[in-house]
């Protein structure tokens, strides 16, 4: 017995589920509304990091590691402001779902591939003043004790470490954003 | 009198429900074989669909803009679930006869499990083939598939030439009527 895809296809038999746009609207709102609330624990979070570290730099009289917090804190909300411009929802996300699926899907990729590959500006760049800050900081005052050369090498250890630290998170975006990137050649070649 | 963007909205949102619930329901079905999943994924083309058309300015045919939505939500719904067996190329399809559990006689095979076949047989492809293949059941052009998927028109016309001879294979029905 021969079928005609079409036929087949178009014939079968659909129960359709109906959502009403009451409904409709209820779920769009309860969705903007756990956006918002995500929102709110990342900048409750940010607030964790922010709070204890204002409070320690009021309470500390020592100058050199006042300004190295204060740094950190505002390193803390840059990284905050950046993950906020960067974030793919609301209207865009929205009107990008209209788009072709071609420029949709490329639009995503790239989306990720720079946020993957630029995170040495937008999220490590803004901690490096407060984290080396902080260590230089912290080898000044010492060094007035004990000379610059036990101070340099008491603080080689946490020096590495926050280096290490930084360019290990670097070296695994700009990895994962390479793999993406090789996606878009892979999918632009495949798809003229 | 003008109508609000509200009023906009709910007007262009009943008249795509009216129009493209069976298609919605369609796509969701050749992108989800889960029941529930399935009716989750449709409902959640149409809360897309309705979010959307609070921006949709008319730059293309309502229907090109039903089609973008479904098949983007659906597409990104296959992303995230990766969960599914390895998918498969146009290519690797039209070079083998489908292997599963519903091959058998072609005689043998009544509507239902000709049906079951043709969904076997999408639920196996990658990206965009299994759009196209979607979108060429449902009847539409290469121009309008190609307005949907955004790849040209010549790379649509090779891939349907490719969905063709697979549907051939699978149903030996040659052209459409």
């Amino acid at each position: 017995m021969k079928f005609d895809p079409h036929q087949l296809w178009t014939g079968q038999q659909i129960i359709l589920q109906p959502v009403s746009e009451e409904e409709l609207r209820n779920r769009s709102e309860k969705m903007d509304r756990r956006i918002r609330r995500r929102d709110l624990i990342e900048y409750l979070a940010a607030a964790l990091v922010i709070i204890p570290l204002a409070l320690i730099a009021w309470k500390l009289p020592i100058l050199s590691i006042r300004l190295a917090i204060l740094a950190m804190i505002a390193g803390v909300i840059m990284v905050c402001i950046n993950l906020y411009r960067r974030r793919d929802q609301g209207a865009d996300a929205i009107a990008a779902m209209g788009l072709s699926w071609r420029d949709c899907h490329m639009r995503q990729l790239r989306h990720q591939r720079d946020i993957l590959g630029n995170v040495a500006s937008w999220y490590i760049g803004p901690l490096v003043p407060g984290a080396f800050g902080f260590l230089a900081a912290i080898c000044y005052e010492t060094a007035s004790r004990i000379g610059w050369i036990d101070a340099a090498a008491g603080l080689a250890g946490p020096f590495a470490f926050v280096t290490l630290l930084f360019a290990g998170i670097i070296a695994l975006n700009r990895r994962a954003a390479h793999l993406i990137n090789q996606q878009i050649e892979a999918l632009e070649s495949e798809l003229g | 009198m003008t109508l609000s963007g509200k009023d906009r909205q709910s007007q262009l949102y009943r008249e795509c429900a009216d129009g493209y619930g069976a298609t919605i329901a369609r796509i969701a079905r050749g992108y989800e074989r889960d029941d529930g999943l399935r009716a989750d994924l449709e409902q959640e083309i149409h809360l897309a669909l309705w979010r959307s058309l609070a921006g949709f300015e008319g730059r293309c045919a309502l229907s090109t803009w039903v089609y973008r939505i479904a098949h983007n939500v659906a597409a990104s719904h296959v992303d995230k679930a990766r969960r599914s067996a390895p998918l498969t190329t146009l290519d690797d399809l039209c070079e083998s006869e489908l292997q599963d559990h519903l091959a058998g006689p072609r005689e043998e095979l009544d509507e239902a499990r000709a049906l079951d076949r043709l969904y076997a047989l999408v639920h196996r492809m990658k990206l965009p083939d299994r759009q196209i293949m979607l979108l060429y059941l449902e009847g539409l052009t290469g121009q309008q598939i190609s307005e949907i998927t955004g790849l040209s028109p010549g790379n649509i016309s090779v891939r349907i030439h490719r969905v063709k001879q697979v549907l051939r294979q699978q149903f030996e029905s040659g052209e459409p009527t």
